[in-house]
């Protein structure tokens, strides 16, 4: 195949598609079509993106009944994945994870004071690539806000795969919790799966491919990188297959690159929103192992993984006035 | 200019262990190795006893090369690291700035050493170290010479505030080991600023177990999962790649 001059390829990345793709299964207690709703309207404000829903015919049913609006005005494609009731309850995966009769239940906090069960479904994140209809895709997790335009830089870096490798809290302090930094104190870093940019290309295709591996491999897995038992955690997955297909080496090249404007800002479950007002966010950063201590922090200008889903139902409104 | 690795060893465990080290660095290169366990220049002064680094001084008259890297017996090579001798040969006496463990993150020097940290004394990372037939090279030899002859000086109080040159309470080296009279001759000679690697290209993974980042664990050959041998080596699914300092562990593969 003739090799193409420097100025065709730029041609021909200008021409190649690119959006941003969402996945949202509603349940009992999380509501997750709304959220993609907003997640989409900040994407589509700052970074004037595309953008396309995985969902499936319950959850959209679901939404649109609860929320008198129609999804389609967000999104422009709507994708069904019409094998994840399927997939999920083929999976022997899931069997060990049961508690009653609903597979992989997460313990969410909503401040320090609240918590519920609900739901985790995760199981078919890796299919990303086969179901996005963009060449070059950001994929979102529902409780993302994006509030500047850094990440359309992402389709200007010539590596395949970008996530985040690096957090912090919404106090600007690496994460609390030992699991988001590592697997296991002895074991490999924590890279996120809350943002991920990939593109069709055979390594993006073996990253994918080697995250269903490490899926149905995961007790293998959990052996031989220590990480806690019990619920799939797709970051997990994504570390492992990083891992292993950087060589074992926990490297810097250029397949794997850091997302721009790393390290990623979150608000853990347990700290909660003050107030909205009409340009940022004021939160309160609850202190780990002091759960009455609380501190007020102000966003504004940053992109948020926003973790406690509860706080953001409770601002719905006032958060999709910042994307109008 | 003759190069060549020379690992010093006196007793077992510890040439079994040079051994080995020899057979890895022969099967990663085409570089000579010495094992240097007798035919001390100036004699053998280790005889009864127990830490026996009475001779190392002597390793500057003992190589049989131009140009030396020392490596302890307790390390393994894993990989070709040729590509190095082009780099030390710009240097006269080369010791790495930066370690890392088996997670390829870097240690801190208080991790290594808090003590000597406390009193301004960075640690050396001596268990690999380059040095050229030269000046800079055999005062620093001559130097070790004294203070190993002389080690009972500095391990009391008074010589260690001397040394220091400072009044408040510090606590001296309790026994003779290289990683306390190397930084020892290193803040003597006031030659800090010349012989650290600053480009750290000339590295080594240590196990030490304040550098590793984590609680619970007592030996690393038993709290850790490994496999492989010295043709590769994993810790805890990480593949090695720089010459590993595994301290004395009994690691059953090899």
């Amino acid at each position: 195949m003739p090799k193409l001059k420097k100025q065709d390829q730029s041609k021909n990345l200008s021409t190649l598609s690119k959006g941003a793709i969402f996945l949202a299964f509603n349940n009992k207690e999380i509501n997750y079509v709304k959220l993609a709703c907003l997640s989409a309207s900040s994407v589509r404000k700052h970074l004037n993106l595309p953008c396309s829903l995985i969902t499936d015919a319950g959850s959209l049913r679901h939404f649109e009944k609860l929320e008198y609006i129609r999804v389609d005005k967000t999104f422009e494609n709507i994708i069904i994945d019409e094998k994840t009731d399927k997939d999920y309850k083929k999976d022997h995966f899931y069997s060990k994870y049961k508690i009653g009769n609903t597979d992989n239940i997460r313990k969410f906090y909503d401040t320090p004071y609240s918590t519920f069960n609900s739901q985790f479904k995760n199981l078919t994140k890796h299919n990303i690539y086969n179901l996005t209809p963009y060449d070059r895709t950001i994929l979102f997790d529902v409780d993302f806000l994006v509030n500047n335009a850094i990440l359309n830089l992402a389709f200007d870096v010539n590596s395949p795969i970008q996530l985040y490798r690096n957090a912090q809290t919404l106090k600007n302090t690496e994460p609390d919790h030992p699991t988001d930094k590592r697997l296991n104190d002895v074991s490999i870093p924590l890279c996120w799966s809350t943002v991920i940019y990939f593109n069709k290309s055979p390594m993006s295709k073996m990253f994918f491919d080697m995250w269903k591996h490490v899926k149905e491999n995961y007790d293998y897995y959990q052996s031989v990188y220590k990480f806690p038992q019990g619920l799939y955690r797709t970051d997990f997955a994504v570390s492992i297959s990083m891992h292993l297909l950087k060589g074992f080496n926990d490297c810097v090249d250029d397949v794997f690159a850091e997302l721009p404007a790393s390290p990623m800002k979150y608000m853990a479950y347990k700290d909660d929103i003050a107030s909205v007002d009409k340009n940022g966010i004021v939160f309160f950063a609850n202190e780990y192992g002091k759960e009455w201590n609380n501190i007020l922090t102000y966003s504004e200008g940053e992109n948020l993984h926003m973790m406690n889903k509860r706080a953001i139902d409770r601002h719905y409104n006032k958060l999709m006035e910042l994307y109008v | 200019m003759s190069r060549g690795y020379l690992i010093y060893a006196i007793d077992e465990p510890y040439i079994s262990m040079a051994n080995i080290l020899k057979k890895s660095i022969e099967y990663h290169t085409n570089d000579a190795v010495t094992i240097l366990s007798n035919k001390f220049p100036d004699g053998d002064a280790t005889f009864g006893k127990k830490h026996k680094i009475h001779n190392f001084w002597q390793i500057y008259w003992a190589t049989p090369y131009d140009e030396t890297i020392v490596v302890d017996a307790d390390m393994l090579f894993l990989n070709d690291y040729s590509y190095w001798w082009n780099y030390l040969s710009k240097f006269d006496l080369l010791f790495p700035d930066t370690i890392i463990n088996y997670k390829q993150e870097t240690i801190q020097h208080p991790q290594y050493d808090k003590v000597f940290i406390e009193n301004d004394i960075r640690p050396a990372y001596e268990k690999m170290f380059y040095f050229k037939k030269s000046l800079l090279a055999q005062e620093f030899f001559t130097i070790l010479e004294q203070v190993i002859k002389n080690f009972n000086k500095f391990s009391n109080i008074k010589g260690w505030k001397n040394l220091l040159n400072h009044d408040w309470i510090s606590y001296p080296p309790s026994h003779m080991a290289t990683s306390y009279i190397f930084p020892i001759c290193i803040k003597m000679l006031g030659i800090e600023d010349v012989i650290y690697d600053k480009n750290d290209i000339f590295k080594y993974i240590d196990m030490k177990l304040s550098c590793l980042n984590t609680s619970n664990i007592i030996k690393w050959d038993e709290d850790l999962n490994y496999w492989g041998d010295y043709k590769e080596f994993y810790i805890e699914n990480f593949k090695q790649y720089y010459p590993l300092h595994y301290r004395n562990a009994e690691i059953h593969t090899l």
